[in-house]
């Protein structure tokens, strides 16, 4: 099964008397376990398509499959559901909770769905995360003491957090100096192998996109080129 | 769950002086209400505890017979020996029924004479006591002149001491007195001023004492004979259970009767006053025997009762008043909290957390610093309470009768602070739902986009 299948996605916003075609006509398959870059410029729709294979938006026309379900209207509560239990999201500006620390970020997921995890299997694997990721040191900090690589640790770690099947990440080393954005990436790519999470990531950095086993390229709301650097996905 | 609360108690701290703005304007209010209630509530105690001491009980029982010219006359005749129940009698009887609440039995005859000194005369309610078989009924006097009578001082008189200066007499000097006996006969008795004493609070309802068979002598009731029974109970909130039993027990006037004669005098004494004779109207059904009539504390106390009742009502209405105002504040304060963390609002609703979770953190929050106010609130009642209560009043004024030894004291009925808490928790929830269900309903992908 496709973890992804975006078919003949549009999708239009208005602007005041006018309309803004983000997306004109996309189509595309992601494999389970693929860690796929969507590649483009500014304004080419990487956010727009991310966030509806997210669930966080919805197409104006064609679909979007998640894991199997087609997610055009869904009721508000399933769609938030589907997100806790089979996406997670790593965010450009890291958007962690303020007032929670890292251990605490790391665990939120966990408190909030329906499936009530038991409190030590809970941190045994918050601790197992964070020691992933690296932040064993600062797992008591808060995001404000934290540097912005750190706090995108932070970030992949919560993304994890509920074990979901896809990670979508919307410039996640954009907000991040070259040598942490390369550090990133490559945990990204060690989750990936790790747990087998598919990974989709939206870049405009070409020594990010090349990491990439799966690369869609983006121009003005339209697929310009899709190719896989490996040779098989994998299984 | 957890995790809202562990957000939404901290959420309260990210914002100190905001916060603090709102808990201290909220504690305000719970200031002002606290304080007011413990006002009414201790002064309505203190007030209760000086009429029970005034009066001497919790439960007052009267008699009235009819003679055969139909005047009616304050007596009781039947036996109650010595404050122990069940002599044969229709009022010992129903004593009886309820001997197990009553801590002291009292009998008491009461009457406004007119006192007499040389060329000065004053009118001053005489209160008969047995205090040969009540002794603690003397020792309780608060003496300023003189000395307490002996029990063979069968004509000494116990004056306020407000008396005593109007009409200029001292200790040791003969006093006459001109009483009106049961069946309206006027009577005049001797008596030897044995003490003075100070003033009960309200100087108008200072009494004079003497002894109870002299006085009997004087206003005709017979040896042995009384017009009052005072019930003194050991827990005061029974007095109208006890009321009941009594009145089921003795024969009684018919309703309508009872309520005109309650009108009609002080509570407690009807009829006692200026020596209780009036005649039966023609028109009405006489009857046979005693008549009783009970009143107790809290019927004296219902009309203070009834203001008191207002008086919170007020601080009340104040309270939501001054609740209101601060509840816009909390309104508008969660609007920009609203747009302070639509991002993270946002983030959560992509991270799964449901339209009710998010809306549950805001009232979470505004819930913590409702109550934050009220604990502060009541902290600084307490203290304001606790300050008041030691400054020391004038103890010459009227005001005396509100107060405990000169000073103010206060009650706090419980139900009084769970009612406020009550009412200042859902004014806080009312006032943050709107900016809550507004941030709740804020699509996932606008809020991460960083509008509202």
């Amino acid at each position: 099964m496709a973890a992804v299948e975006v078919t003949d996605v549009r999708k239009v916003y208005p602007l005041g008397k006018t309309e803004v075609h983000a997306v004109k006509g996309v189509s595309f398959t992601v494999e389970e376990g693929d860690f796929v870059s969507i590649a483009g410029p500014s304004g080419s729709g990487k956010t727009t398509i991310l966030n509806m294979i997210g669930c966080i938006d919805s197409p104006t026309t064609g679909t979007v499959r998640v894991m199997g379900t087609d997610t055009a209207g869904m009721a508000d509560r399933a769609v938030t559901d589907l997100r806790h239990q089979v996406l997670g999201f790593i965010f450009q500006s890291f958007n962690l909770v303020p007032v929670l620390n890292v251990t605490e970020n790391v665990e939120f997921p966990l408190l909030i769905g329906k499936a009530r995890v038991p409190k030590a299997e809970r941190a045994g694997w918050v601790a197992h995360l964070i020691d992933a990721v690296g932040l064993d040191e600062h797992r008591a900090h808060r995001p404000a003491e934290l540097s912005g690589g750190q706090r995108q640790r932070v970030a992949i770690a919560r993304a994890l957090a509920n074990k979901p099947s896809i990670v979508l990440a919307d410039e996640p080393t954009a907000n991040l100096d070259s040598e942490t954005s390369e550090q990133i990436i490559e945990l990204m790519k060690r989750m990936n192998a790790e747990f087998g999470t598919t990974f989709i990531f939206s870049t405009h950095k070409p020594a990010i996109v090349a990491i990439a086993d799966h690369v869609i390229r983006l121009q003005d709301g339209l697929v310009t080129e899709e190719f896989r650097t490996a040779a098989e996905p994998p299984a | 769950m957890l995790g809202q609360l562990r957000i939404a108690f901290r959420n309260t701290g990210r914002q100190k002086k905001r916060t603090a703005l709102l808990a201290g304007a909220i504690s305000f209010g719970v200031l002002v209400v606290t304080v007011l209630n413990g006002f009414t509530g201790g002064v309505s105690r203190n007030i209760e505890r000086a009429l029970t001491d005034l009066i001497g009980g919790h439960v007052y029982i009267s008699g009235t017979e009819l003679t055969e010219s139909r005047l009616i006359v304050n007596v009781i005749r039947d036996s109650v020996a010595d404050g122990s129940a069940g002599g044969g009698s229709a009022l010992a009887d129903a004593v009886a029924e309820v001997e197990g609440q009553i801590a002291e039995l009292n009998r008491r005859s009461r009457t406004l004479g007119t006192l007499i000194f040389g060329s000065k005369q004053v009118n001053q309610i005489i209160e008969g006591v047995d205090w040969v078989g009540e002794p603690g009924f003397l020792p309780s006097l608060s003496l300023t002149g003189g000395a307490l009578p002996g029990p063979e001082a069968r004509n000494a008189l116990i004056l306020p001491e407000s008396a005593a200066d109007r009409l200029r007499v001292a200790v040791g000097d003969q006093v006459l007195a001109r009483v009106a006996t049961v069946t309206g006969q006027q009577n005049v008795g001797e008596f030897v001023l044995a003490a003075t004493i100070e003033e009960s609070g309200i100087t108008a309802f200072s009494s004079a004492f003497v002894r109870l068979d002299y006085l009997a002598e004087l206003i005709d009731t017979g040896a042995g004979e009384f017009q009052l029974l005072h019930l003194y109970l050991h827990d005061p909130r029974q007095a109208d259970r006890v009321a009941e039993v009594l009145r089921a027990r003795l024969p009684t006037a018919p309703e309508e009767e009872r309520v005109q004669e309650d009108a009609g005098g002080p509570p407690g004494t009807p009829g006692a006053f200026g020596g209780g004779v009036s005649r039966l109207p023609a028109d009405e059904e006489p009857w046979d025997g005693t008549r009783y009539e009970i009143t107790t504390i809290d019927d004296v106390m219902a009309q203070a009762s009834d203001l008191f009742r207002v008086l919170d009502i007020v601080s009340l209405v104040v309270f939501v008043i001054l609740l209101t105002i601060t509840m816009v504040g909390v309104v508008n304060t969660f609007r920009m909290v609203l747009l302070e963390r639509i991002r993270e609002i946002g983030t959560m609703r992509a991270v799964g957390m449901q339209r009710g979770a998010v809306r549950a953190i805001f009232l979470m929050e505004a819930g913590f610093i409702g109550l934050l106010g009220a604990l502060f609130g009541l902290v600084l009642a307490a203290a304001a309470m606790l300050i008041l209560s030691r400054l020391t009043l004038d103890t010459d004024t009227p005001l005396q009768f509100f107060l405990d030894a000169g000073r103010l004291t206060f009650a706090v009925p419980p139900l009084s602070v769970a009612t406020n808490l009550a009412i200042l928790l859902a004014l806080s929830l009312l006032a943050a739902f709107i900016p809550a269900r507004r941030a709740a309903r804020v699509p996932p992908s606008v809020a991460l986009r960083g509008s509202a």
